[in-house]
């Protein structure tokens, strides 16, 4: 019974989220109808057509590889650094005051603003985008992992090390198991980042990719393709997400609604 | 034997930039088996003690020793148990007592057993692949005794480790403690016990010796042995129970209403 009526709610939220997307396309269609300006705001069925026909050249497939493939690798180099860095700064507070205000005050700065520089230092190359995208990430890992590992219960390592753990058992079975839930919320929320400069920098500084193939239909006056273009971006983003959410439910079960359930 | 030699604790005050003094020159020994409470007001420093032993904390003078052998940090000789059941909560109540035997690096069958064998000790073996945020309060302290047994230490140093169970649970898992103890057994076969209470009649209940603490500073003011026989079940409504509740709670009366005024000031 429970099952059931679980999958009702489901498919009532469903029908919301399908509403509200319906009601938006609806209201576009109608404003591109009475605008008739189809180089200014093309409408849905031009765009679908648009969509299409990018969709079966295959460039839909290959720009996007591109651009995953440059996220990876910047994604997964952010990662390694921020989280190090992040994780020194919450261990110890003299690399934390070492390294702190430079950290803040570089963070101030939008990765987008790096880009005119970057072009100067690497041209228009693979190393642009990679470059920009881990400047977004790298923060968020960072700054998670440091208040991550600042926030273990000292009872925890106290009671690992009564136990008989050496430092490193106490760092990796303890510690790291104990910060997972601030590293999932920092790689999500850095996630969010690249994703966001990934299209800002490629752009600019690309000859390839999503960024730059909105730029390419702009080039081209194509307003159907470059507003295909960005609903895919944005699609992307959305599934990105999700993916991240869903994996963070697999891996750490024990933080959220298991706990808050079953907290004495 | 654990020996207590003139230990004090000083700690920088918050506010005024001077220095607060938590513990002065206590001096107390506890010999092989002995079960020895510590009963005194918020405040007068029984967790710094009990840290100190634990090596969490380190003396600003004195010195702590365990069988000749002085305490610089904790060590698996000596288990601790909190108030708060401090679980790992990503590791299942198998894993949370295997924890130790790991550590220390025993072959995984062998730590298996040994997790096995306290699991069932304390009644929880039915329970083994659950997580401890699955657990009751009470099954989660005796998920944290059976790991402390597990590492099989010279001495068990436990910081109220029933404060936050109710009040049925608590008289259970008082009896089953001693029980685990070996108060019917052998005393050649029972482990050295600190065991930090606020609550007069769980000492008295549970201990050979009570130490009275005061507070401003921390100090020992009485050292009271306990004269109950073991067993102990059945004795919380003898008359001599009474009377050693009695005479701590006289020597404490004085201290805990000026913690108490001191509290209520401090709102």
């Amino acid at each position: 019974m429970g099952r059931s009526r679980r999958w009702g709610r489901h498919w009532r939220r469903a029908g919301l989220t399908l509403r509200g997307l319906t009601a938006a396309v609806g209201v576009w269609a109608l404003v591109a109808h009475y605008l008739d300006r189809p180089l200014l705001l093309p409408g849905p069925a031009e765009v679908t057509e648009g969509f299409w026909a990018l969709l079966v050249s295959g460039r839909l497939v290959e720009e996007t590889l591109v651009s995953l493939r440059r996220l990876a690798v910047a994604y997964t180099a952010a990662a390694i650094v921020g989280v190090t860095l992040g994780a020194a700064m919450g261990a110890w507070r003299s690399v934390d005051r070492l390294v702190s205000p430079l950290v803040n005050s570089v963070r101030a700065v939008s990765g987008i603003a790096w880009i005119p520089i970057a072009v100067i230092w690497f041209g228009v190359s693979e190393l642009l985008p990679i470059f920009i995208i881990f400047y977004g990430a790298v923060f968020p890992f960072a700054l998670n992992a440091q208040l991550g590992v600042r926030s273990v219960d000292s009872r925890l390592v106290h009671a690992a090390r009564s136990l008989g753990a050496s430092h490193g058992r106490v760092a990796l079975r303890v510690v790291l198991p104990a910060t997972v839930p601030y590293l999932l919320t920092g790689a999500r929320v850095a996630l969010g980042l690249a994703w966001m400069s990934i299209i800002a920098a490629e752009l600019l500084g690309a000859p390839t990719g999503l960024g730059f193939s909105i730029q390419y239909a702009r080039m081209l006056q194509q307003t159907p393709r470059m507003l295909a273009w960005i609903l895919w971006v944005g699609a992307i983003g959305y599934a990105l997400d999700a993916a991240m959410r869903m994996g963070v439910r697999w891996l750490a079960p024990w933080t959220g609604v298991g706990r808050l359930a079953g907290a004495a | 034997m654990l020996r207590v030699d003139r230990v004090s604790r000083l700690y920088p005050a918050t506010w005024s930039g001077g220095e607060v003094l938590a513990l002065a020159e206590v001096t107390f020994e506890v010999s092989a088996g002995q079960f020895v409470a510590i009963v005194g007001p918020s405040g007068c420093g029984k967790s710094t003690l009990l840290n100190l032993v634990a090596g969490i904390d380190t003396p600003s003078t004195g010195a702590v020793a365990l069988d000749g052998r002085l305490v610089a940090g904790p060590g698996p000789e000596r288990g601790i148990m909190f108030q708060q059941y401090v679980l790992f909560p990503w590791m299942t109540v198998r894993a949370n007592v295997e924890f130790g035997p790991r550590s220390r690096k025993e072959p995984r069958a062998r730590c298996r057993e040994i997790a096995a064998r306290y699991l069932a000790l304390v009644g929880l073996d039915t329970v083994a692949d659950r997580y401890p945020h699955e657990l009751s309060g009470g099954m989660q302290q005796r998920c944290a005794l059976a790991r402390v047994l597990a590492n099989d230490p010279l001495m068990l140093l436990m910081d109220e480790p029933l404060a936050a169970v109710d009040a049925q649970t608590r008289s259970l898992l008082q009896e089953e403690l001693l029980d685990i103890w070996g108060e019917r057994r052998d005393p050649a076969t029972r482990k050295m016990v600190l065991y930090v209470t606020h609550a007069i009649d769980e000492a008295v209940f549970l201990a050979d010796r009570v130490l009275v603490m005061g507070r401003r500073p921390g100090r020992l003011i009485a050292d009271l042995p306990n004269d109950l026989p073991r067993p102990r079940v059945g004795t919380r409504r003898s008359a001599r129970f009474g009377e050693l509740v009695e005479s701590i709670w006289a020597l404490l009366h004085d201290q805990a209403a000026e913690a108490a005024r001191q509290l209520t000031e401090g709102l």
